[in-house]
């Protein structure tokens, strides 16, 4: 059996290659993967293997010729026929193309390099969706809404045949009908998600949801103003420290907060505006004559406000055990609606975890936040001596359009008056 | 189907009318002994004898005219102009008497011919070889001008104007007379001439060239598909008649037309069809037409022929800054 084997294309779309140095005589008897020759291409120098055991029947070209891929380039005698039947074999192979011409040098394509037959007549129509539907206008429309920062493809012509006019793009761009909906429905506005590695994209818990709708409601609708203040409460932590240890006994945490509640909840008393409700489109006030305070949580899951009750009816012991109970209810997860309702006024206080002031934002529909601070040791002016004095630092939010500034700073005074003379607590 | 390049292609669309249509002539310079000097002609004088295939004076002025007196009398010769830049001393007689022969007897003689010419650049050749002269003949009233850029268009291409009753400059891209190899269905069959391909489509950029430059085109192509960018290539295969129809439709779809062609740009084939565009698409387009091209110079010798030469970068550059406009 004689076998012609061609020269291969070792490379991608290699052409042609010179042959360097032969390996094998004629009539040497060769294994498999024994090299037959050393080839030079433009992209290597490489042994060429021999794909067969067999007798070198016949070698084609001489060393430095070039030989294109495909072409003859040695024939192996596998059971030992003839030489020569094998050389005239040889010799039918088909003549090397060449770039004929008197001028010029033309490429050459490789034998394996062949173009898929025409199908012209048969063709199918590639379904390319094209992307959304392109606007018909004018360069000098296109260019305009360039300008713009207006994408033309949003834009409804109203030229003939539905073109996009100048003044169309001019029109789009004013009436602002290609910004983002306005936000009439809190909360519901929408931002793109990103999916990338960079950001992990979570759905919003309820409990977010809540949040955010409540915050935006409340920036959207109340106008908000807020009074910085500080209280020296040396005279309050003197108490506190007093009745601490016996309390701690009983298995209730007297805080500054128990006396802040109390405090506020008498004030309130006495401004009726901070512990109302607008309703706006019914063109009333609501004055409630019952004193709920919320007291801001934060938890794990989010913040939470549940509410003390009648606080202006209770003594600061029992608003302490009131605070206590919420405090590990809100912790361990389990606040009902119910301790969350009905809330008139709220106290957060941020600075037992840090900040020294902050501008709350309103519970609305509630008129005001009272916001606390960190308390703090600081040089204070007593009774005309420098001093150390305890600071705690108030921020009061309210909502403009029910309380006035003047309303505002009495009551913060209020409550000023009460922390500094803890005693009074009890004389009203 | 059998694998061949361009050259074996229209030596068989040759053969094939030489076999059955007595009328045929085929010859010019060096086309009967020697075959052509790209060996296009190469075995039809053996096999027609030298009255059906023969060599021509090197006098192209003669070639062209004798090729109008038997158009005229009956025959339908397929006359070889060895290159296209050799072309200029038949000028006359193909711009005074080939195109305008139906019109000045009033429809009573027509001038039946093909005048095959290698076009291009890219071989390394010398000065008169490398020329791109489709805008000249394209201006002229009377004459179609094609280019085939494929094997399987080339044969069944020259046929079809073999057989038209028209002066049909064929435009062969030499450059790639062996460089593209394709399955070509034996035996005859014709192209339509006036009738682009639409070799790929796309949504982003329309690109329209012809001959040689399809293959740079599909080079770029491949490219910019990296860079997400998709592109409709149509190849125009007749310069004249052109197919309107074919360039708006696609321009319509992209909003961006590029023209890739090898000739000087002033007046050049990149302007005609550009207007095309804007007459046919002008509420569509999103950026200004856009024309890779050659100088407006003669053709480089070897040493400097690449700077003319229009390359994939050259076309990948304007695919990129058209579709950035």
């Amino acid at each position: 059996m004689r076998y012609i084997f061609k020269f291969p294309d070792i490379g991608e779309g290699l052409e042609e290659g010179t042959i360097v140095e032969w390996h094998v005589e004629k009539g040497q008897k060769v294994q498999m993967g024994d090299p037959l020759c050393t080839m030079e291409t433009d992209k290597v120098v490489t042994a060429i293997p021999s794909p067969k055991n067999g007798i070198i029947a016949a070698r084609f070209g001489k060393a430095g010729e070039t030989v294109h891929v495909g072409s003859a380039l040695v024939e192996i005698d596998i059971e030992g026929v003839e030489g020569a039947a094998a050389v005239d074999e040889a010799n039918k192979v088909e003549p090397l193309e060449e770039g004929a011409g008197v001028v010029g040098t033309l490429e050459v394509a490789g034998n394996n390099a062949v173009l898929v037959a025409s199908k012209e007549g048969v063709r199918v129509e590639e379904n390319i969706s094209s992307g959304g539907k392109k606007a018909l206008s004018t360069p000098v429309a296109r260019a305009i809404a360039h300008d713009m920062g207006v994408d033309i493809n949003l834009i409804k012509g109203s030229g003939p045949a539905g073109r996009v006019t100048k003044e169309d793009v001019i029109r789009f761009a004013q009436d602002g009908s290609r910004q983002i909906k306005p936000a009439a429905v809190p909360g519901e506005a929408t931002s793109p998600v990103l999916h990338t590695n960079l950001v992990d994209s979570e759905p919003l818990s309820q409990m977010r949801k809540t949040i955010a709708k409540n915050m935006i409601q409340s920036k959207h609708n109340a106008a908000h103003m807020t009074v910085f203040e500080e209280v020296e409460i040396s005279e309050l932590d003197r108490i506190r420290k007093k009745y601490k240890e016996s309390l701690a006994a009983e298995g209730v945490k007297l805080t500054y907060l128990a006396f802040i509640v109390k405090a506020t909840a008498m004030s309130l008393k006495k401004f009726r505006a901070l512990n109302s409700e607008m309703d706006f489109e019914k063109s009333v006030m609501l004055y409630k004559k019952y004193y709920n305070i919320g007291i801001a949580i934060d938890t794990e899951k989010g913040l939470v406000v549940p509410v003390i009750r009648n606080a202006d009816k209770l003594s600061v012991k029992e608003i302490a055990i009131e605070i206590n109970k919420i405090s590990d209810k809100a912790r361990d997860g389990k606040l009902t609606m119910e301790d969350m309702k009905d809330g008139t006024f709220t106290i957060t206080s941020y600075g037992s975890i840090g900040g020294l002031f902050a501008v709350p934002v309103i519970n609305y529909p509630q008129a005001a936040i009272l916001g606390i601070g960190r308390v703090s040791k600081r040089p204070v002016v007593k009774d005309d001596v420098l001093a150390v004095g305890l600071v705690l630092p108030l921020s009061l939010s309210v909502d403009h359009r029910i309380a006035d500034g003047g309303d505002t700073a009495r009551f913060v005074n209020s409550i000023m008056g009460y922390l500094a003379d803890p005693v009074s607590l009890i004389m009203e | 189907m059998k694998i061949m390049n361009m050259v074996n292609a229209i030596n068989d669309a040759l053969d094939i009318k030489l076999g059955e249509d007595k009328n045929v002539v085929v010859y010019g310079e060096d086309v009967g002994v020697e075959g052509g000097v790209f060996r296009v002609t190469e075995g039809l004088q053996q096999k027609y004898g030298v009255e059906r295939v023969f060599d021509s004076p090197l006098a192209e002025s003669g070639l062209v005219g004798t090729a109008v007196g038997m158009a005229v009398a009956g025959l339908r010769p397929v006359i070889e102009m060895q290159f296209c830049g050799f072309v200029y001393p038949g000028f006359n007689q193909i711009i005074s008497h080939a195109s305008r022969m139906r019109n000045r007897s009033r429809g009573l003689y027509e001038t039946p011919m093909v005048i095959r010419m290698p076009y291009g650049g890219g071989i390394n050749a010398l000065e008169h070889h490398s020329e791109s002269m489709e805008a000249i003949f394209g201006h002229i009233p009377g004459l179609k001008v094609v280019a085939p850029s494929t094997p399987h268009d080339a044969k069944g291409m020259l046929i079809s104007a073999i057989e038209s009753n028209d002066t049909i400059l064929f435009m062969e891209p030499k450059r790639i007379y062996r460089a593209i190899k394709q399955e070509v269905a034996e035996g005859k069959f014709t192209i339509p001439l006036g009738k682009a391909n639409v070799v790929s489509q796309g949504t982003d950029v329309t690109i329209v060239a012809f001959g040689a430059m399809i293959r740079e085109v599909q080079k770029a192509i491949v490219m910019a598909k990296e860079s997400g960018i998709s592109v409709e290539l149509i190849d125009l295969r007749s310069i004249y008649p052109i197919d309107r129809e074919t360039i708006a439709k696609s321009v319509k779809k992209t909003g961006r037309i590029i023209t890739v062609t090898e000739g000087p740009r002033s007046f050049g084939l990149g302007s005609e069809i550009s207007q095309i565009a804007i007459e046919e698409a002008f509420l569509h387009l999103e950026a200004p037409p856009a024309r890779v091209s050659g100088f407006d110079t003669i053709v480089p010798l070897p040493r400097g022929e690449h700077h003319y030469m229009q390359d994939p970068y050259k076309i990948l550059y304007e695919i990129e800054r058209i579709v950035k406009y």
